[in-house]
This record gives structure tokens, C-alpha cells and sequence, in this order.
């Protein structure tokens, strides 16, 4: 996450506008509808539309919820900067697929069989440990908080550049016009009306990568040619294999956000959401290659920035993406109809993560906070109504943040370690599901271990610590090491002493 | 131990084995550092390594499709 404006686009006319404000008025229309399908004021009703997605709507929203506005603007931009090393993205992206797949399944099964909303529903279920769920649900708060404020954040660089000299402002608008928009349509129809939205954004998105990919090679050529250009301008590195450091570099990329990635609320609740596993299967296979088709892309192009848009530097090379546009769109109408077209895939990608986030964030304030710790006797659609209040309050303060935060990169990349933290919940829903024997004390014990380490490494003051990494690994990972060595033989030593009891 | 616990474990086992070797292929450590060969513009370490990741993405799209568990297992 980089303070930049994101895109140095040439201002958009009145019909690109009007285009946008077509996309964005669907957007509340299906809040509308969802508000209108929905079957009872319940939390299972808004918080996982019944449990009625099917292999269509299922795959299209865990695909938009999955790419974001750092798929768009934060691979182009790291390709730019590190070359083909940054492949590792595409490997990350499937990485998660590959872990869900480790528990998804079996867990849908259950939430079904017992009514889970979020996804502390289950360890209160597996574990019976108050304690568990609310560290768990502190942890997937504070995860979700921060990549809920990069996406608005995102969303107001993607504006600001299309303002020329009122950038800032346009920024400011961007923020709140796109974050009311969300919140309006999310709180209407909840999940019902955000996959639908999906639906939508994750089509545009889909058919906006093909076309990008597409616009590129048209406008300069083969592949080949661009990665020529690169070894001229003397930068094999970023063509070469990446050097042992590197490598360990992409091991830890796998398994953190492997791990961290597969237990992002909003996946777990879609998982929850679906209506058979038969359907939840299916979206998982096809899931499977849509790295290839979207993140792969990304890293395309920014190999092209690279070869023909030299010299951006730091966190100008996030414009790496805007900057291939503004060339595509300076060629033809056509072309400019094509940016377009591509800007809205790139509104779509942020706000179909947003949303997601904030709904997942609510449901667990509300739920394993608020319906536990302070109003344990609240009804259902007492919930479900200050859900929606939650919703509000949670975007407004974000946005608020968004605002403030402008220009404060340093802060914000401190927040940024929530793979470190989420990949910490891998033992009690990955392990948990599958092994009986797990113990909720070196559970609990493991939990606690591993965040305190984690962050730690993460900003203590320590030599070791190169660029967030101890010898090319995350924080989280160390962490997670004793976290699950403790879980694991805390619950055998349990198990073995139990055995030995006399009585 | 009852033969469907086995064939479950021997099952989980067989794709553990599989995953960390399509692991080992897929980060292009045994690969020549200095190698610079393209194929349609690709490196060819990075065709490597998204030849084993397709792979990867085949046997996790094979794995989703085979059919589903029992409906009504136990939690943990």
C-alpha cells in the first residue's frame, strides 16, 4: 500500500462519466432488489443471503471479492519494480485457493448443520472458549479494518488522478462518493445485494483483464519484444531467475498469504453462504486458474511499463498501469472507449473487496462482540438492524481515516502486517476441522504465542529484521511456527496425560 | 483403525506428498541464476515455474471436483 495517486489518466468526458454513473446507480438498484429478495430480518438472512448462492453467483463473487485494487495497481506496480521476480504473485493468488480447499468443504457442511454466521461461529462450536472467540474475532476486526481502509484509500487515488489540479479534492470525494455508494447498496441488501454486484463487478472485471491484455499487445507489440527492450536497457535482473534471497522470499509469499489469504472473513462467510458443497467444489475449480487470467496479467503488464514507460521510480510505480492506459487512451476513440471500460473494471475490483469487508466486519462486531460481551440477550433483528448501523459507523470512521491519512504512507504500512496476524487462526480452523484431538487450552496458548511474536518481530527494534523479513521470512510465519508446534504437542501431552490418569 | 480412516489418511497423505512436490518445482531455485533465454518473451525459469503452478491449479481444480464427503462428519 503506497501513498500515489494511482492513475494520471487524461480526465474522462461526459459520456465516460455518464457510463460510470450507469455502473454506479446498477450498483444501488441490485441494493434495492437485494432488500426486496430477501426472505426474513434475520442475521443468516443479511449476513449470508440465506445460504442460497449457487456455483454461478458463488464463483463470480469469491473472484471479485478475491482480486482487488492491489491485484490492479499493486502487481502492475511491484512487476514494474522487480520484473519477472514478481510472478510470485500469481503463485499466491493460488496459494489460497489451495488452503481453503484444506477445510472449505468440511466446513460449509457444518455451518450448514448448525447455523454458523461468522466465522467465530465455529471455533465457539469446535472450542467452547469464550476467550478463543474473542481474540479471534479482535484479530479478523483489526485484518479486515486495515484492508478496508486501503481499498477506500485506493479508491480515492483512483479519482484523484482523473481531477488534474483538484486532485486532492477529488480525492476527498472520491473516498466518501464511492464509500456511500458501498455502504448504501451493502446495507440494503446485504450479502444477497453485494454478490449480486459481484456478479457484475466480477464480469467487468474478468472481461476488462482480456481486454487490457489485448489493448497492450495491440499498442506495442509481442511480449518479446518488450522483454528485449528490458535486457537492453541492462536490466536483466529483472529478467533473470530471482537470487537465493529472493527465493526464500517467495516460499514465505506462498504460505502467508497462502494461509492468511484462505482465512479472510469474507471468504469463510461466502463459504457459509453456499447451497450445496457440490456448487462450492465447482467454484473452487475454476478458481483454480483464475490467477492465470488475472493476476498473470497484471504482472504483463507491468513488464510492458517497464520496457516502454522507464524511469518511474518508488511509489510513482504504481502508475505503471495508469500510465499504459493514458498512451491506449491518447491513440483513438476506440481505445479511449477501452479505458473506460477498464477504469470501471478497476471501481469494480475495489469496491467488490470493499464490501465485502465491511459486511464481514459488521457481522462479527455485532455478533461475537456486541451479541456476546454487551447484549447477550438481543434478538436476531435487533442484530441484524444494528448490523447496518455497524456497517455505517465502520465506513464512516475508515473513511474519515482515509481522508486524514492521505498522506501518512508510514503509518499506514505499519498496519499493514495482517497476513502476520490472520495466518495465526490456521491451527484452530485448519487443524481443528480435521483433528479431534486438538485442545482448546494449547489452542488458546499457540494463538496468543503467535500474535505476540509475530508482531514483535514485526516492530520491535531488531538488526535482523531486513525490509519486515527475518532471512527472507514474514514475521507471521515464525509466529505461526510455534503457534501450531504448541497446539500440536500441548493437545498430544494433554491427550497422554489423560491416558495415564489413575482415576 | 477402520479401512475408510485409512484410505482417508493414505488419501490425505497422497496429496500432501503431491502439493510440497509440485512446491519444490514451482519456486525455480534449480534453475541458473544468470540464464536470460526467453521463449515468447517468458524467461524460461518463469515458464518453469507457471508450467508446475498450471499443474498445481489442475490437480486443486481435480481434487475440488472429486466427490463430496459425508455430509454428516463430526466437528474436529
Amino acid at each position: 500500500m503506497r501513498e500515489s495517486r494511482v492513475s494520471n489518466l487524461l480526465p474522462f468526458g461526459f459520456g465516460a462519466w455518464l457510463f460510470f454513473s450507469a455502473y454506479l446507480c446498477s450498483l444501488l438498484l441490485l441494493g434495492w432488489l437485494g432488500r426486496k429478495a430477501r426472505k426474513e430480518d434475520s442475521l443468516q438472512d443479511f449476513y449470508l443471503a440465506g445460504r442460497g448462492f449457487s456455483f454461478f453467483v458463488l464463483f463470480l463473487t469469491l473472484y471479485a471479492t478475491q482480486y482487488s485494487g492491489n491485484t490492479v495497481f499493486g502487481v502492475t506496480g511491484a512487476s514494474y519494480r522487480l520484473g519477472f521476480p514478481w510472478l510470485i504473485s500469481v503463485h499466491y493468488m493460488l496459494a489460497i485457493i489451495v488452503f481453503m480447499r484444506t477445510y472449505a468443504f468440511k466446513l460449509q457442511t457444518l455451518a450448514r448443520s448448525r447455523n454458523y454466521v461468522t466465522p467465530v461461529d465455529y471455533l465457539k462450536d469446535r472450542f467452547h472458549s469464550r476467550l478463543l472467540a474473542t481474540i479471534s474475532s479482535i484479530v479478523m476486526i483489526v485484518a479486515l479494518s486495515n484492508y478496508l481502509l486501503a481499498q477506500l484509500m485506493t479508491m480515492g487515488r483512483a479519482l484523484q488522478g482523473l481531477a488534474g489540479p483538484a486532485g486532492d479534492i477529488a480525492y476527498n470525494y472520491g473516498v466518501i462518493s464511492l464509500a456511500l455508494i458501498m455502504v448504501i447498496y451493502g446495507t440494503l441488501g446485504g450479502l444477497r445485494a453485494i454478490a449480486w454486484t459481484d456478479v457484475i463487478q466480477g464480469s467487468v472485471l474478468f472481461v476488462g483483464f482480456f481486454v487490457l491484455l489485448l489493448l497492450v499487445i495491440n499498442q506495442f507489440g509481442p511480449l518479446s519484444i518488450a522483454t528485449e527492450t528490458i535486457a537492453q536497457a541492462s536490466d536483466l535482473d529483472k529478467l533473470e531467475r530471482p537470487n537465493s534471497s529472493m527465493l526464500r522470499e517467495w516460499l514465505s509469499y506462498i504460505f502467508l498469504v497462502g494461509i492468511g489469504g484462505a482465512l479472510y472473513p469474507q471468504f469463510i462467510q461466502r463459504i457459509y453462504s453456499a447451497r450445496t458443497t457440490q456448487g462450492l467444489r465447482q467454484s473452487f475449480a475454476v478458481m483454480a486458474f483464475m490467477p492465470f487470467i488475472t493476476a498473470l496479467i497484471a504482472v504483463i503488464i507491468g513488464i510492458y511499463a517497464l520496457a516502454y514507460i522507464p524511469g518511474l521510480e518508488g511509489a510513482a510505480t504504481d502508475q505503471a498501469l495508469s500510465s499504459i492506459l493514458r498512451i491506449v487512451q491518447e491513440q483513438s476513440l476506440f481505445g479511449y472507449a477501452l479505458v473506460v471500460l477498464i477504469f470501471s473494471a478497476v471501481l469494480a475490483a475495489l469496491m467488490s473487496t470493499a464490501d465485502s469487508a465491511m459486511l464481514s466486519v459488521s457481522s462479527m462486531f455485532i455478533k461475537d462482540i456486541y451479541g456476546v460481551h454487551i447484549r447477550p440477550n438481543a434478538s436476531e433483528q435487533e442484530l441484524t438492524r444494528l448490523g447496518k448501523r455497524c456497517s455505517w459507523i465502520v465506513v464512516g470512521l475508515l473513511s474519515l481515516l482515509a481522508i486524514l491519512l492521505k498522506e501518512q504512507t508510514s503509518l499506514i504500512g505499519l498496519l499493514d502486517r495482517k497476513f502476520d496476524l490472520l495466518v495465526q487462526l490456521a491451527p484452530a480452523f485448519m487443524l481443528g476441522i480435521h483433528w479431534s484431538g486438538l485442545r482448546t487450552g494449547p489452542v488458546l496458548i499457540g494463538l496468543v504465542l503467535g500474535i505476540i511474536i509475530a508482531l514483535t518481530l514485526a516492530f520491535g527494534p531488531f538488526s535482523f529484521v531486513v525490509a519486515g523479513k527475518v532471512w527472507g521470512f514474514h514475521p507471521g510465519l515464525y509466529g505461526l511456527a510455534v503457534n501450531l508446534s504448541y497446539a500440536i504437542l500441548g493437545s498430544r501431552w494433554l491427550a497422554k496425560r489423560e491416558n495415564f490418569d489413575p482415576i | 483403525m477402520s479401512s475408510s480412516f485409512k484410505h482417508k489418511t493414505l488419501n490425505r497423505t497422497f496429496i500432501t506428498v503431491i502439493y510440497l512436490f509440485l512446491l519444490v518445482l514451482v519456486i525455480p531455485w534449480y534453475w541458473p541464476e544468470n540464464d536470460a533465454r526467453q521463449f515468447y518473451g517468458f524467461p524460461l525459469w518463469a515458464l518453469a515455474s507457471l508450467g508446475v503452478l498450471f499443474l498445481t491449479s489442475v490437480f486443486t481444480a481435480m481434487l475440488c471436483l472429486q466427490n463430496a464427503e459425508s455430509a454428516c462428519e463430526k466437528v474436529g
